[in-house]
């Protein structure tokens, strides 16, 4: 019990007062830790929300299920499913529909899910309120063809009652359905937030114009629990292209999708809690300097080196609980600006989400708090272990700090320039299970090589300095710059942050604008067609939507078409990972469009050697993912059997990260007997001519289809806005991670105008105005800004070479041409610098504010 | 400004200072007048206001009543922008702890008050003559860090009259030196007092500093006797 008073007593008088004496800075650095944990934690809370809504949805739609059969991204005969008969003693098999419709009023997207509702009950949990009780209510749900079920919260802000109707827009057609029954708030009624309605089977097989077809099967074990056992069971009575998975097999297929694109935006996410914790060591680097004289007296006193460096970590301590306690409020509050900026790019690229909420409670909280915590002690450990090593005698030496002289770490500047060589070597490795783990440790390796090289930087720049600072600002210049090399810690940590959080600018800014002009030359040259046709529906990356295939092929006669190239899609699998089969013309392609060929015969042979035989092109996501080459044999499984293809080239295609396996429509037809078509795109003969073929597809499709038309200049112009929304957050990011850093540099200047008190004073007494002690101030905050931001530049160069080509090489699998957005990044350096050097203002105003004969006076 | 005679004058000048709710005598009705090329000893125990007496001459406190005349200017009328000028053109400090600036070569520390004026064009032979003068002139292109104590306190010396001020003020200059640098560094504070003309008052507890004024004070408790 007295250990405990006494430690009560030592830690309010060694840590909480001195704590409370500074409140300016100590609220500075809680404020940057609470940014950085805050920044880090929404990220990770979008990214972990959009999964697990997806999980949580997978999991409610598919029930109890023990198994589950399909097609990968096709429909399948339901004479499959009579075959799973002779197993009926072993296991239960329910026919499932799955389908899209978009509910006309919100233009929301909604999952249909169409099941044979008499059974059904018994694998998923949901229970109904009908229209009339008993039988006479259930019966229109199986007879009523248009009889629709809806969850008692269904899409948000819409409030449909039984007996409604609902306007759907389905696979292009204009549906109305009746709300027959509505699902009690539990089990399937909360998937997908309510974006979500069963139909019956068989009403949901017309509605979807999948009459005699399966979407999947859901199966469930009777006896046997064992899947494997249970599996085999099950394929030796179906076709090899039908598939049977285990239920959590779609989840894992999109935390696939999403790994590459998640774990990009939690690096990023993670510098500015990188930069945030530079704060804390500034902090305690400066109280060990300030309270050198306390040290040495605790020293004298008795006190032992670890209470000593206890005290600089619990201080640290007490920074990290309360910056990452805020730092979690914070977070959980960004983050649902975070979900909606991580939704826009899952939706645009990847799969529709749905998800809206970020779902948070304290047990989740508790490893970011423990992680912010754990980083600010780290934080502490050099300035701790620096003030409990240093003898109590030099701590209390008068000046032994002051007259420290900087003459250049030859050491240091080796590290650094073994540390890079080590970068270097480390963007040759390949990826780990797609993941760049190499490329993001050579990304690490510049920040820590830019860190050692700091000190050199900042001799380099004093000495080049010198003269100029001399000239131009005569007594201040020569100061500031003789100042840089004052105190080489914590001006090298100061400028390191600002070239790390600058570097983060500049490497993105490469990156995305080389990416983007990558893409506006991808779809200049490869977007040759002038018209681009799909079904309209929620969403663009949906293979579910088609077009009925005798209206698309009597468009060829429309006046002015010279050709028409039909394109389907399909998600599948390959090596058990995401991808896409696409089937298009290429007589028309190789005749009038084009395609950017990486590897082989250029796009005008490339109808010879595709149609009629069994072969493919790839694209370089594709390739770089499954290292494919030209050559190659894929393995497909199809309705009609398994069958191979041969890579015939490789080309470069910026649109799914999965990647395309692309065979000729021919070679599709004859494998999947699957006329439809997901989208098309037609040539004209006269390019004047686009509004009458506009107008005249239009019509063609008034009727029964609903179409999204886009012109080639449209199209090209909604791509690159995709591209821009999917690039906001880091752009929200990179400001993030400035802004922490240049608290990080007002914070170094507020530190040492403290350090510096008595040289200031000095400067007044020997006839140096207020003025001029600012105009020091400024101009160092000036030099140190310039530093940051040129090392930032140069490290940022450095930095988005390894982003193009080896960390997106291997996420995505594409390759970007390096372009530099030179005025942005002229810009980008002027403005870092000037802000810099504002955050010098207030400093140099508190160094004026000095008086003399205190700042002189002996302590 | 060249400094005539009677360069300082102290009028019935007091200064208080409050120590929580006590109000602290520093300096009581001192009446004083120093002449141009005076050598002036102040001595006292701690805390008697011999800091307090250099911070008023200095420009950078002001009296709470009585007036002081400096170069025929009352400084009470000064603001702060016109006090640092003074300091800048007239008066030159020697503290106890030397109070170089680390980062600057001996040379620089020296130039430094010039390069502040933006007058150091053509200063060099200047500088070069005053480093002549202490001693330092080989040690010129050394940072504080490897001088020793006396070396230290001579480069403050040359920093001090690099301007050509009138008056030099010098707070415990041999506080932090052993005896044979201290007399060292009291004999070339009396020869830059007769070569450069120039008014020097030494505050000290050295009682060998005695020997080297030609007018000597005492201060116990705010109260200023000559002896």
């Amino acid at each position: 019990m007295d250990v405990l008073i006494y430690f009560k007593d030592l830690f309010t008088a060694l840590i909480v007062r001195p704590l409370i004496r500074d409140p300016f800075r100590t609220l500075i650095t809680i404020a940057g830790v609470a940014i950085g944990v805050s920044v880090f934690l929404s990220i990770q809370l979008a990214n972990q929300q959009t999964l697990r809504s997806f999980e949580e949805s997978i999991d409610l739609v598919l029930g109890r299920a023990d198994a589950v059969i399909q097609a990968e991204g096709l429909e399948f005969d339901e004479d499959h499913f009579r075959k799973l008969l002779p197993l009926r003693e072993w296991i239960k098999a329910y026919p499932v529909i799955e389908g899209y419709g978009v509910e006309q009023r919100t233009g929301e997207v909604v999952e249909i899910l169409g099941t044979d509702l008499l059974q059904d009950s018994g694998i998923r949990d949901f229970s109904l309120k009908t229209t009339r009780k008993d039988l006479a209510g259930l019966l229109p749900l199986i007879l009523d063809p248009d009889s629709i079920i809806i969850p008692g919260k269904f899409i948000p802000g819409t409030h449909f009652k039984l007996g409604e109707k609902i306007n759907f827009l389905i696979n292009g057609h204009n549906v109305e359905l009746k709300v027959n029954a509505v699902l009690e708030d539990k089990g399937i009624a909360k998937a997908l937030n309510g974006n979500f309605a069963l139909m019956d089977i068989a009403a949901a097989q017309k509605v979807f114009g999948k009459i005699g077809k399966l979407d999947r099967i859901d199966i469930e074990f009777l006896k046997d629990t064992d899947f494997d056992r249970m599996k085999e069971k099950i394929s030796a009575v179906l076709p090899a292209f039908l598939r049977v998975d285990r239920p959590e097999r779609k989840t894992r297929q999109v935390e696939k999708m999403l790994r590459a694109f998640q774990y990009n935006l939690s690096a990023l996410s993670f510098v500015a809690l990188l930069v945030g914790l530079y704060l804390i060591y500034n902090m305690i680097s400066l109280s060990v300097v300030r309270r050198r004289t306390e040290i040495g007296t605790l020293r004298a006193l008795g006190a032992t080196p670890l209470l000593i460096a206890l005290i600089f970590l619990l201080e640290a301590g007490v920074i990290g609980v309360i910056g990452s306690f805020l730092g979690i409020g914070f977070g959980y509050y960004l983050a649902q600006f975070s979900l909606e900026a991580v939704s826009v790019t899952v939706n645009n690229l990847y799969v529709p989400s749905n998800v809206t909420e970020v779902k948070f409670d304290g047990v989740r909280a508790v490893p970011y708090f423990l992680l912010g915590v754990g980083l600010s002690l780290v934080s502490a450990v050099i300035p701790a272990y620096d003030a409990a090593t240093t003898p109590p005698t030099t701590v209390m030496r008068r000046g032994s700090y002051d007259l420290k002289i900087f003459r250049g770490n030859k050491k240091l500047t080796r590290s650094a320039l073994g540390i890079m060589v080590l970068a270097g070597v480390c963007t040759q490795l390949p990826a780990i299970d797609h993941f760049p783990f190499f490329g993001f440790l050579a990304v690490f390796l510049v920040i820590l090589g830019v860190s050692f090289l700091a000190p050199a930087a900042l001799l380099w720049t004093r000495n080049i300095s010198r003269p100029w600072c001399i000239r131009w600002f005569q007594g201040e210049g020569l100061l500031a710059s003789m100042n840089l090399t004052q105190n080489v810690g914590r001006n090298s940590i100061c400028i390191s942050s600002l070239a790390i959080a600058f570097m983060m600018v500049i490497s993105m800014s490469i990156m995305v604008h080389s990416f983007r002009q990558t893409v506006v030359v991808w779809i200049e040259q490869t977007l040759q067609a002038d018209i681009f046709v799909r079904a309209a529906a929620g969403k663009n990356i949906d293979y579910n939507y088609t077009l009925p295939i005798d209206k698309v092929a009597a468009l060829k006669n429309i006046d002015g078409v010279k050709e028409v190239d039909l394109f389907r899609a399909l998600n599948i699998s390959f090596n058990d990972e995401p991808a896409i089969l696409a089937s298009g013309d290429f007589s028309a392609l190789s005749k009038y469009g084009n395609l950017m060929i990486k590897d082989g015969p250029p796009t005008a042979e490339l109808a010879e050697l595709l149609i009629g035989n069994d072969r493919a092109i790839v694209s370089e996501a594709f390739a770089n993912k499954h290292q494919v080459a030209v050559g190659h044999r894929l393995a497909l499984q199809s309705p009609a059997g398994p069958f191979e293809v041969e890579v015939t080239a490789i080309y470069y295609d910026y649109s799914q990260e999965r990647g395309y396996i692309i065979i000729d429509r021919q070679t599709y037809l004859k494998y999947y007997n699957d006329p439809n078509v997901n989208s098309f795109v037609v040539y004209l003969e006269d390019k004047n001519k686009l509004p009458e073929v506009r107008q005249a597809i239009l019509q063609t499709f008034a009727a029964s289809d609903k179409i999204l038309l886009r012109s080639n200049q449209e199209l090209k112009t909604e791509v690159l806005r995709i591209f821009d929304r999917t690039f906001a957050i880091t752009y929200s990011l990179e400001i993030i991670g400035v802004g922490v850093a240049v608290l990080g540099l007002f914070n170094t200047l507020i530190s040492l105008i403290i350090e510096r008190r008595r040289e200031i004073g000095i400067l007044r007494f020997i006839g140096a105005f207020q003025e001029q002690v600012k105009k020091m101030i400024l101009i160092e905050a000036g030099l140190l800004g310039w530093i940051g931001s040129l090392l930032g530049l140069a490290a940022g160069v450095v930095v988005s070479y390894i982003l193009i080509f080896v960390i997106n090489k291997q996420s995505f699998g594409w390759t970007i041409q390096v372009f530099f957005p030179y005025s942005f990044i002229i810009i980008a350096t002027l403005l870092f610098w000037i802000i810099a050097s504002v955050a010098g203002l207030y400093p140099a105003r508190l160094a004026t504010q000095q008086n003399p004969k205190e700042a002189i006076r002996v302590e | 400004m060249p400094i005539q005679n009677g360069v300082i004058e102290f009028k019935n000048v007091s200064k208080y200072y409050t120590a929580g709710h006590v109000r602290v005598t520093a300096l009581s009705q001192v009446n004083l007048q120093l002449d141009k090329g005076d050598f002036v000893t102040v001595m006292g125990p701690s805390g008697g206001g011999k800091t307090t007496l250099l911070n008023l001459m200095g420009g950078l406190d002001s009296p709470d009543e009585g007036e002081i005349i400096l170069n025929g200017r009352a400084i009470s009328s000064l603001n702060d922008k016109e006090l640092t000028r003074l300091r800048r053109g007239e008066i030159g400090f020697v503290f106890q702890f030397f109070n170089l600036l680390p980062t600057l070569t001996v040379w620089e520390n020296v130039e430094l008050p010039l390069l502040l004026s933006h007058a150091s064009r053509g200063a060099g032979q200047r500088i070069k003559t005053l480093l002549d003068y202490v001693g330092l002139l080989a040690r010129r292109q050394s940072f504080p860090a490897e001088l020793s104590g006396g070396e230290m306190q001579r480069v403050a010396i040359a920093r001090a009259l690099v301007h050509q001020p009138g008056i030099i003020l010098a707070d415990e200059p041999t506080g932090n030196l052993d005896s044979e640098n201290g007399l060292r560094l009291l004999d070339l504070l009396k020869k830059a007092s007769v070569d450069f003309a120039t008014t020097v008052v030494v505050a000290t507890h050295n009682p060998e500093a005695a020997r080297y004024g030609n007018r000597h004070f005492e201060i116990r408790d705010g109260i200023m006797k000559a002896r």
